[in-house]
């Protein structure tokens, strides 16, 4: 009773279309699985922010030497045999004067202040944060350096783990309200279409078919529909996530929101999970449907 | 010992009523196989909902109504509709989808079997042949004629080559020389051994002789339905 013949005109034809449902439904499921993509982006470059800023591997800290003339030169090589015998420091380097010039560019500009500036003797430790011993690093270059002072950046991690975890709670639930919105989307656009087959279904009905058939008519229609919608919405969202600059380009850590190697498989979820959607809504609507009819 | 007639359709102490409207009451009386029956009674008088419980579209709020000697469960909607997939049904509007043609609507059954229209192309011809509905078989529902609904519904009804036919007012509203045409469709089912269930208001000629002359030919059983839950059964004599 529910087989189809090969060659025969697809089953969901047997319904009268709405002019206005399957074109709105279309266009809002393209354009709710394009937001829903961005925001999956959103949402892992949240992730991966706060797991970056979490993570116990190698971090870059900073030993800044404030002292006067010859003072500065005495601390440094005094602080450096000190980072050479600690335990948990991977690297040391020096940060050239041109370097600190860079960094303070974007705030100062290209002006001869820079220059006016007392530079402080800055030096890149490479850590081992789950190795290094900070507290007694810190007590150790106060000793032979006074003027040396250790940041280990924590402070501006911490700031934007805070950071990463709210960009995590605003994706996410606008993922969440993107998948009410779809819900009451479908809710609307089956409401309609089953009140305009309504006649038709009693048709289908009166002449023998079984209530799985009829569930498998209105399916159909939904299911392709949404997951073709929702395939042209997440294609173009995920054009436009790869887009964005890779956070390893200046100035764009925190706004690199492509997924990375394996995540480019979560925005393909999206049509499915909106198929998926449709088809359970679908066959919840029609189920109500053909016992309030009977 | 003489052989037992199975019976089409059986009421067994059947009642039914739309709340306080009594429609049935205690109704017992069956269908044999092969008889023309015309369901009469006033407007009113429960005569869709007589035929709507022959399908099956209703269930009876007391007693039992067998189909074949094989009784269908109040939830068995699977059952249902197979019963109705074994019936012809004529509805009174018809029942068309109305963005399909004639010609898909009449071979809709043998969609929902499974069977290719293509496949059954021959039948389908020597059918609209039949309702003599051969022109019109592209035409939309809607700009048919209330005679040529009828006729369409009819060769939808009888595709699937049914043993029973049941209709809904098939005459009711259409003038002599239509209304000639669906009895004469009729009594042609019923030569093939068909059993008939009809409904009409009466039994009317319209002081048409032709239709006069086709009617009392043919073999009726009038079940009269009373508007009070009362059934009698009779001959058109």
């Amino acid at each position: 009773m529910s087989r189809w013949p090969a060659g025969a005109p697809r089953p969901d034809a047997l319904l009268p279309g709405v002019a206005w449902v399957l074109p709105f439904l279309s266009l809002g499921t393209c354009l709710l699985c394009f937001l829903a993509v961005m925001m999956l982006g959103l949402g892992l470059s949240g992730l991966r922010i706060g797991a970056d800023m979490g993570a116990p591997r190698a971090q870059p800290a900073t030993l800044t030497i404030v002292a006067d003339g010859a003072a500065v030169e005495a601390q440094a090589r005094a602080a450096l045999a000190v980072l050479e015998e600690t335990a948990g420091i991977l690297s040391v380097r020096m940060i050239e004067i041109a370097e600190q010039r860079a960094l303070l560019e974007p705030w100062l500009g290209d002006s001869a202040a820079i220059d006016a500036l007392p530079l402080p003797l800055m030096i890149e430790v490479g850590t081992d944060p789950l190795r290094l011993d900070t507290p007694a690093l810190e007590r150790a270059l106060a000793e032979v350096a006074p003027g040396a002072a250790f940041d280990n950046h924590g402070a501006l991690r911490g700031e934007l783990a805070r950071g990463a975890l709210g960009l995590r709670i605003f994706a996410f639930a606008a993922l969440a309200a993107i998948a009410l919105a779809f819900l009451s989307l479908l809710s609307l656009a089956l409401k309609a279409s089953l009140a305009a087959a309504s006649g038709a279904i009693e048709t289908l009905r009166l002449i023998g078919a079984r209530d799985d058939l009829i569930r498998k008519i209105v399916t159909r229609r939904f299911l392709f529909r949404t997951f073709g919608a929702g395939l042209i919405g997440a294609l173009a969202g995920c054009g436009v996530l790869a887009l964005f600059p890779p956070e390893s380009e200046t100035g764009f850590y925190l706004t690199a929101i492509s997924p990375r190697g394996a995540d480019w498989v979560l925005p393909a979820t999206v049509p499915v999970a909106a198929a998926l959607l449709a088809w359970i809504a679908a066959r919840v609507a029609v189920w109500r449907a053909v016992r309030r009819w009977s | 010992m003489e052989p037992r007639i199975a019976q089409v359709i059986a009421f067994d102490d059947v009642a039914f009523s739309y709340g306080d409207r009594v429609v049935l009451q205690a109704a017992t009386l069956s269908f044999e196989p092969g008889s023309f029956n015309v369901i009469c009674g006033p407007s009113g008088a429960g005569k869709t909902t007589f035929l709507r419980l022959c399908y099956r579209d209703l269930v009876p709020s007391r007693g039992e109504i067998r189909f074949s000697e094989r009784r269908i469960g109040r939830r068995d909607r699977n059952g249902a509709a197979d019963l109705r997939a074994g019936m012809g049904v004529v509805p009174q509007d018809g029942a068309f989808l109305d963005h399909l043609t004639v010609m898909e609507n009449i071979a809709l059954p043998l969609r929902i079997d499974g069977i290719d229209p293509k496949a059954r192309k021959e039948d389908l011809d020597a059918l609209l042949d039949w309702v003599d509905l051969t022109p019109l078989l592209e035409a939309l529902p809607p700009a048919l004629s209330r005679g040529e609904r009828r006729r369409a519904a009819l060769a939808r009804a009888v595709i699937r080559s049914p043993d029973i036919l049941l209709a809904d007012g098939p005459a009711s509203g259409l003038d002599p020389d239509a209304a000639l045409q669906i009895w004469g469709l009729l009594a042609d089912l019923n030569r093939m051994g068909k059993t008939i269930l009809v409904t009409a208001q009466e039994v009317t000629t319209h002081g048409d002789a032709a239709l006069a002359d086709r009617l009392a030919r043919l073999p009726l059983r009038i079940v009269t339905l009373d508007g009070m839950g009362g059934v009698s059964v009779g001959d058109a004599s």
